[in-house]
């Protein structure tokens, strides 16, 4: 019965205060109503205004409907607002001393204002939802209306109203005035998720030989009004898998599976329900008489504070960085930044401009600390960027880079970063002939020797990775830079080194793409030359032919030298395709020598004047083995270079164009002659995935026409017709 | 009873309350005066369970009144600056507190309203300060609880309710015992109604005690005798506290029993002797001269 009358009036008291704050209200659903409905509404009809498909336009609507990222940020700003509605009274001393005079229990009076926050979003977002389903069906869009989806967009929605208010809350209780709880609710919302950037960002400037992880160190959940924005925005960029992309998923109801959404909001709800719980014994111990200070519980202060200040003198260190590349000015700013946060926090703590030079005592030892910490990094006192361990030591090893030049791996549609799950599938497959590593361990030293001389400015270099296997099973992994441009020794002597790694016994038993090719994982073999590429060429299928050819040019290719493939352009490129690719190719979904699209056991093998024993493979399949179809060849235009004839290192477009003259040739019997010693450009760049050998001349290219098209063509270096310039 | 056993309360390095011991029978009317920054409404906001002791209890009949709900329900307490919601008004006030005080008398609440001459529609927002204050009052003397605290009680009401309300209070208190614990730093506010009274200086309590008790050991006697005799030799064995004199008109307080000042009046032939009674002003200021206090340091 007790309790009866209790619940009973507790209902009451929280009937009544949903009442009074109905202007929240009001807003709550002014705002919903427009970012739902209304907008919904907008656009579909400036959508059907447009020239667009039907399927596209239901595509978009599905989008809109789905992926709409202002219903989240609107619904975090409404639990904002929310919060520091409900929540006010602890900031001004005479609600709080009226409130905590009544005779209930501070569970209870938590409970409530905590309650009135979700009953005045909850039912409202839900009317704004179904008004939202009206406005599509009424539109003619009923079908993209799908109950599990909606469902999960509602919680995926809700949950990120749930975690930003409880946050929002806790500002509330663990402050005393209004703007105390809004900075320290930004903090909260955002600052933890910036500090850890900023943290990482001090970690790259002073240890670029660090290799970081994203995967493990991304903690942008840390910020939930980032994360779940973020998330939902670029739901409408997905084409994870599905060649309709967004609509695919949609369609298929994993769009929010897909990219964990619904896992990361159910997470979101649990901690806003933790969230809620430190709010409410926090609350409980909360002294009214500190209503009107900054911050309630002094314990904090300090966190805050030297929470505030590390962001703000990161970023300022970063930002005068920047601008000026040098160290003495990263300090500077620092300093500048400590010490602005240090002012500005004691304002905000005293609430009056002359606090700002209260507690210096704090800020001293601040500094020092920070000036211990930052020395400590600048001069890398652990060595961790200078270290390698012994050559002896090592067991096997490998270099990987985006690079091309510098790297002895390709991974295809990588954004140029070592990942983990790149390291893990490396491991299996290290470099452990001495050659190689002697190689590699020259790579590291030399890059050891910038970090010394230019750790400064080095990470805007050119950047390779350096894997060592050591003896005892563990892993040295460093990641170096270029000490100079591309142009200089430097990037020579590194490249050089790369090739010694790339034409050494191991390498060329089983990295290059005819070591790699598996005969049992090729559905057809595609053969093309120079005239045939991209758009011809013999389709073998033949599973026997295709092993035959394989192991030919796999037995033949170790014998391969640098210096024989820089001078030698390919005659043939043997290209290894997968179950379906073939077919994918024909429907145009597929790209033969785009490496971004290249699927497992894809493959351009090429085939050179030495591979006898292949060759003669290829001729009895009936396969012509020429680098030219010169009866296919319709006209060829002839480019010439001037100052690049001057300068056969002349590696600049710019300046090589500006002189350049082109001259049409249409007579089929001097096409011999002019494409003796040349090859079509992507055979060239297809050569070898991992290592660009440019043994090209800049004196002269071309472009031929043939009946699919035109193709673009070079000369090996010295294999420049004699006598080009007649065509002028 | 009301009790507080030992209190002490600090904001940051200011003692708010030094260490406050005084009890406060049931029925009674206590009245809690002192100068400004004295501690008063710091005591209040402890009695009514606003604030938490840094050391020390607040009982009420035995039992603690922080965080208590069932403590605190049979309290009703108004501040000196008591907060409404934006669009109060005396009719939502009475409903409101309906809800939360069981005994809440609406018929008694609207009879108050209704000789105060205040509407129940009437937004507080759009009433004075005096008028607010009258609401307040006037809810809680209705609120039916066992004790009412009242910070600056009467501060800013006109004389015609300040005695309306006292009158209610009374009322109360001769009907169902209610005890009242008024603060003040004016004493002609709290003449009449107290029956103890409390002064609290630089959060100390100089001193606590019922006006009875005090009265009984205090006396002012005015007096002209046949033959001129010093109040010091008159009242032999009493302690005269103050003396005046006029001509031959003397007047003395004296510290003593009723019967031994009467037979020190005795022993003398009187032209004239009158008992004057003391103002609470009076009193005070005898007792805190007698502690040794300059008088006007207190500020009273």
């Amino acid at each position: 019965m007790k309790q009866t009358k209790s619940a009973s009036k507790f209902s009451k008291l929280l009937r009544r205060e949903v009442m009074r704050q109905m202007p929240l209200g009001v807003l709550t659903l002014l705002a919903l109503l427009a970012v739902l409905p209304g907008y919904a509404l907008v656009a579909i009809q400036s959508m059907e205004g447009a020239e667009t498909m039907d399927f596209d336009l239901i595509g978009a609507a599905a989008g809109l409907l789905y992926a709409n990222p202002w219903v989240i940020l609107v619904m975090e700003l409404l639990a904002v607002l929310s919060a520091s509605a409900l929540f006010h009274y602890l900031h001004v001393r005479q609600q709080t001393d009226f409130y905590h005079a009544l005779p209930i229990s501070r569970w209870k009076l938590f409970a409530r204002q905590t309650l009135a926050g979700f009953l005045l979003m909850i039912p409202l977002y839900v009317l704004s939802l179904l008004l939202l389903c009206a406005v599509y069906t009424v539109k003619g869009y009923g079908n993209c209306l799908i109950v599990v989806l909606l469902v999960q967009k509602a919680v995926i929605e809700l949950s990120s109203f749930a975690i930003v208010y409880a946050v929002s809350v806790l500002a509330c209780v663990l402050c005393g005035s209004v703007l105390a709880a809004l900075t320290v609710n930004f903090g909260l919302q955002v600052g933890l998720y910036a500090l850890w950037e900023c943290v990482l960002i001090v970690f790259r400037t002073f240890y670029p030989a660090h290799i970081l992880f994203m995967k493990h160190w991304d903690m942008k959940f840390l910020s939930p009004m980032i994360h779940q924005c973020g998330k939902i925005g670029r739901l409408q960029y997905s084409n994870v898998d599905y060649p309709d992309g967004l609509t695919g998923l949609i369609s298929n109801g994993t769009v929010y599976r897909q990219n964990n959404l619904m896992r990361i909001s159910l997470c979101y709800l649990l901690v806003a329900a933790v969230v809620l719980l430190l709010a409410a014994l926090l609350y409980r111990r909360r002294r009214s008489e500190r209503t009107g200070q900054a911050i309630v519980f002094r314990g904090l202060r300090l966190p805050i504070k030297y929470a505030a200040m590390t962001l703000c003198g990161i970023l300022c260190g970063w930002l005068m960085f920047a601008v000026t590349d040098l160290w003495p000015t990263l300090f500077a700013g620092m300093a500048a930044g400590v010490i602005l946060a240090q002012c500005v926090i004691e304002i905000v703590f005293g609430m009056e401009l002359r606090a700002m030079f209260s507690h210096q005592l704090s800020l001293w030892v601040y500094l020092i600390a920070a000036v211990i910490a930052v020395g400590a990094m600048h001069l890398d006192v652990t060595g961790y960027n200078e270290t390698l361990p012994e050559r002896a030591e090592i067991a096997a090893a490998d270099v990987y880079s985006y690079e091309h030049a510098l790297t002895t791996r390709d991974y295809a549609g990588q954004d140029g970063e070592l990942t983990e799950e790149m390291l893990q599938e490396m491991e299996g497959d290290l470099l452990t002939d001495a050659e190689s590593i002697d190689e590699i361990y020259a790579m590291a030293q030399r890059g050891v020797q910038s970090m010394r001389d230019h750790r400064e400015s080095i990470s805007y270099n050119t950047e390779y990775d350096v894997v060592f296997r050591l003896r005892d099973g563990t892993h040295f992994v460093r990641s170096y830079y270029l000490a100079g441009d591309q142009d200089s020794e430097e990037y020579r002597v590194l490249t050089e080194r790369a090739a010694g790694i790339r034409f050494s016994k191991q390498y060329l038993a089983s990295r290059t793409p005819a070591a790699m090719a598996d005969a049992g994982k090729t559905e057809k073999l595609l053969i093309e030359n120079s005239s045939q590429a991209g758009c011809a060429g013999t389709l073998v299928e033949d599973t026997d032919a295709i092993a035959a050819l394989l192991d030919s040019v796999r037995e033949e290719s170790q014998q391969l030298t640098e210096d024989y493939v820089t001078e030698h352009p390919p005659i043939l490129m043997l290209h290894t395709l997968p179950d379906g690719a073939w077919a994918r190719r024909q429907d145009g979904e597929h790209e033969l020598y785009t490496l971004d699209c290249a699927e497992e056991n894809e493959f351009n093998i090429p085939v050179y004047a030495c591979e006898k024993q292949t060759i003669a493979l290829l001729k009895e399949m009936g396969i012509a083995v020429e680098r030219f179809t010169l009866s296919d060849v319709q006209a060829v235009e002839l480019w010439s270079y001037p100052q690049a004839q001057e300068d056969l290192t002349l590696r600049s477009a710019v300046t090589a164009d500006r002189d350049a003259k082109s001259v049409q040739i249409a007579e089929s019997s001097q096409f011999g002659g002019i494409l003796a010693g040349a090859a079509a450009q992507i055979l060239l760049d297809a050569c070898d995935p991992i290592v660009s050998i440019d043994g090209t001349a800049d004196s002269y290219d071309g472009m031929l026409t043939r009946t699919e098209g035109e193709i673009c063509f070079r000369y090996m270096k010295n294999m420049v017709p004699v006598g080009l310039d007649q065509y002028w | 009873m009301i009790e507080v056993k030992k209190v002490q309360k600090r904001f940051g390095r200011t003692v708010a309350l030094n260490r406050i011991s005084l009890e406060i029978p049931d029925g009674a009317v206590y009245g809690l005066i002192g100068a400004n920054g004295a501690g008063k409404s710091t005591l209040m906001r402890t009695l009514s369970g606003v604030l938490k002791p840094d050391r020390g209890t607040v009982l009420l009949d035995g039992a603690p009144v922080y965080e208590k709900t069932a403590q605190k329900r049979r309290c009703f307490s108004v501040s000196d600056e008591q907060y409404c919601f934006s669009d109060s008004t005396p009719r939502s006030l009475m409903r409101y507190y309906a809800m939360l005080y069981p005994k809440f008398n609406t018929a008694r609440c609207r009879g108050l309203l209704a000789e105060l001459g205040l509407g129940e529609r009437s937004r507080l927002r759009a009433m004075s300060k005096g008028m607010r204050r009258q609401v307040w009052m006037a809810l809680a003397v209705s609120a039916g609880t066992d004790c009412l605290l009242c910070d600056e009680a009467f501060d800013g009401l006109d004389p015609v309710s300040r005695q309306t309300i006292k009158k209610a209070i009374i009322e109360e208190i001769d009907e169902r015992g209610l005890t009242v614990v008024l603060t003040s730093h004016n004493l002609f506010e709290l003449e009449n109604l107290a029956d103890h009274v409390g002064l609290l200086n630089n959060g100390a309590l100089l001193f606590s005690s019922s006006v009875d008790e005090v009265r009984g050991q205090l006396r002012k006697v005015q007096y002209v005798s046949e033959q001129p005799v010093e109040p010091q030799v008159l009242f032999a064995g009493c302690t005269v506290l103050s003396e005046e004199k006029r001509g031959r008109l003397c007047t003395a307080v004296v510290r003593g029993s009723r019967e031994r000042t009467e037979a020190c009046l005795r022993r003398v032939p009187m032209v004239y002797c009158e008992d004057i009674p003391l103002s609470l002003e009076e009193i005070f200021m005898t007792e805190m001269e007698a502690k040794g206090y300059e008088t006007d340091q207190i500020g009273v």
